[in-house]
């Protein structure tokens, strides 16, 4: 057995306890947040704007956030297709598109996760099931962010808790969709995960892809929505859709 | 500087590359769901009949409201599960297979979206209506949707 660590649900046994009922796993790589960029686009260009330089030399996995955008009251902050097909990164920096609506104010957070180069699965023997409540363990780890006191109420000055499931990923890597027919990506974990998936364009683009996915308890089809896919990077997570309550 | 790492299998523990790492207490925040939860059946929202066409204008139906009490606005993700029987260009869309409106939340068929919105207090769900043009879908009947939404705890604003 590899070296690592395992916290498990209240109630399970970390010992025999199947993923599902697992809430953290160091076999699992969680979607570690490099940095967060805020937004001030007032007025888009005529080019593609470089909003921040990344330099991993590889294509993270990011998500954008509007400030006020769409039907949204400034205030109010939410993801949308359309916002995060605004945003493209490279392997050097996060763009802009300049055919897109101005962002007088929003958020990216970019990953420490190498989206086209990680061909992923996890390693550990699945059993079916369903996870539930992960929440409310007396006992467990629980990190604090550096210079933060590990007594905080405040939840954003803890880096870590076994107390919640992160968001962990089951597998990650790439599928080309050249028809209509949808693309089939096993995932063996009993339930209908949650999952991103990013396309890259003119070759050295990557952004959130407009696709939709049906899934069983197996497989997760990947399709476009309004345009075949071609090639895109998925990322399946370990979460189930139909989880109970966290909290 | 103190904390734990713990590497992927097959990694060192010693890498330089933050790649190599499950996770880390050094890096920044991990997004920590804290508030999170799937809603369906009763706690969900289901249309029984045909959901509402484009109309004039932009219409938007709240579906759902989840307060938090995290004093700020946190990084959020939804997710929503379509569950109906209809058609469009591409195919005809069986009744009981999952739609799963990927992108944090959108699920569109042109002209009316899911969408969702948080704030320092709450979150909402809502269904959007947009005004012109031929639906994506036709045909759409016995739509039942059910959402799950992560509050997390990194703070955004």
């Amino acid at each position: 057995m590899p070296a690592g660590f395992k916290a498990a649900q209240l109630g399970a046994d970390v010992n025999t306890a199947p993923d599902y009922e697992l809430v953290v796993s160091s076999e699992w790589p969680v979607l570690k947040i490099l940095t967060i960029v805020p937004i001030a686009i007032p007025v888009v260009g005529a080019s593609d704007m470089l909003v921040y330089e990344h330099n991993l030399g590889y294509y993270p996995a990011f998500l954008a956030y509007a400030d006020g955008g769409g039907q949204n009251t400034p205030g109010q902050v939410a993801i949308t297709n359309l916002i995060n097909q605004n945003f493209y990164v490279t392997q050097s920096g996060l763009f802009y598109s300049s055919f897109s609506s101005p962002m007088p104010k929003g958020f990216v957070i970019i990953f420490e996760y190498d989206v086209v180069n990680t061909v992923f699965n996890a390693p550990t023997q699945l059993s079916f099931g369903t996870p539930s409540s992960a929440t409310q363990n007396t006992n467990g780890l629980e990190i604090s962010k550096s210079n933060f006191d590990i007594g905080s109420t405040n939840p954003d000055n803890i880096a870590f808790t076994t107390a919640n499931r992160p968001l962990q990923v089951q597998s990650s890597g790439q599928i080309n969709q050249t028809g209509t027919t949808a693309i089939p990506v096993p995932h063996n974990l009993g339930y209908p995960p949650v999952h991103f998936l990013y396309q890259l364009l003119n070759g050295n683009q990557l952004s959130l892809a407009e696709y939709k996915a049906t899934a069983d308890n197996e497989t997760i089809y990947f399709s476009g929505v309004q345009s075949i896919l071609g090639v895109c990077y998925y990322i399946i997570l370990k979460d189930a859709f139909a989880s109970q309550a966290l909290s | 500087m103190n904390g734990i790492k713990a590497v992927l299998p097959g990694k060192n523990i010693d890498s330089t590359d933050p790649r190599d790492f499950a996770f880390s207490s050094l890096d920044e925040p991990l997004a920590v769901p804290i508030q999170a939860a799937s809603l369906s059946g009763t706690g969900g929202y289901t249309f029984t009949t045909n959901p509402p066409e484009p109309g004039s204008g932009s219409t938007l139906i709240p579906l759902l409201t989840v307060p938090h009490d995290f004093g700020y606005v946190p990084a959020s993700l939804v997710y929503v599960f379509m569950d109906f029987q209809g058609s469009n260009p591409t195919g005809t869309v069986p009744t009981g297979s999952y739609l799963i409106a990927p992108m944090p939340l959108v699920a569109a068929f042109a002209y009316q979206w899911i969408g969702y919105s948080v704030d320092d207090q709450q979150l909402i769900i809502y269904y959007q209506i947009d005004s012109g043009g031929a639906s994506f879908l036709t045909d759409v009947t016995n739509m039942q949707l059910s959402f799950k939404y992560y509050l997390f705890s990194t703070k955004l604003e």
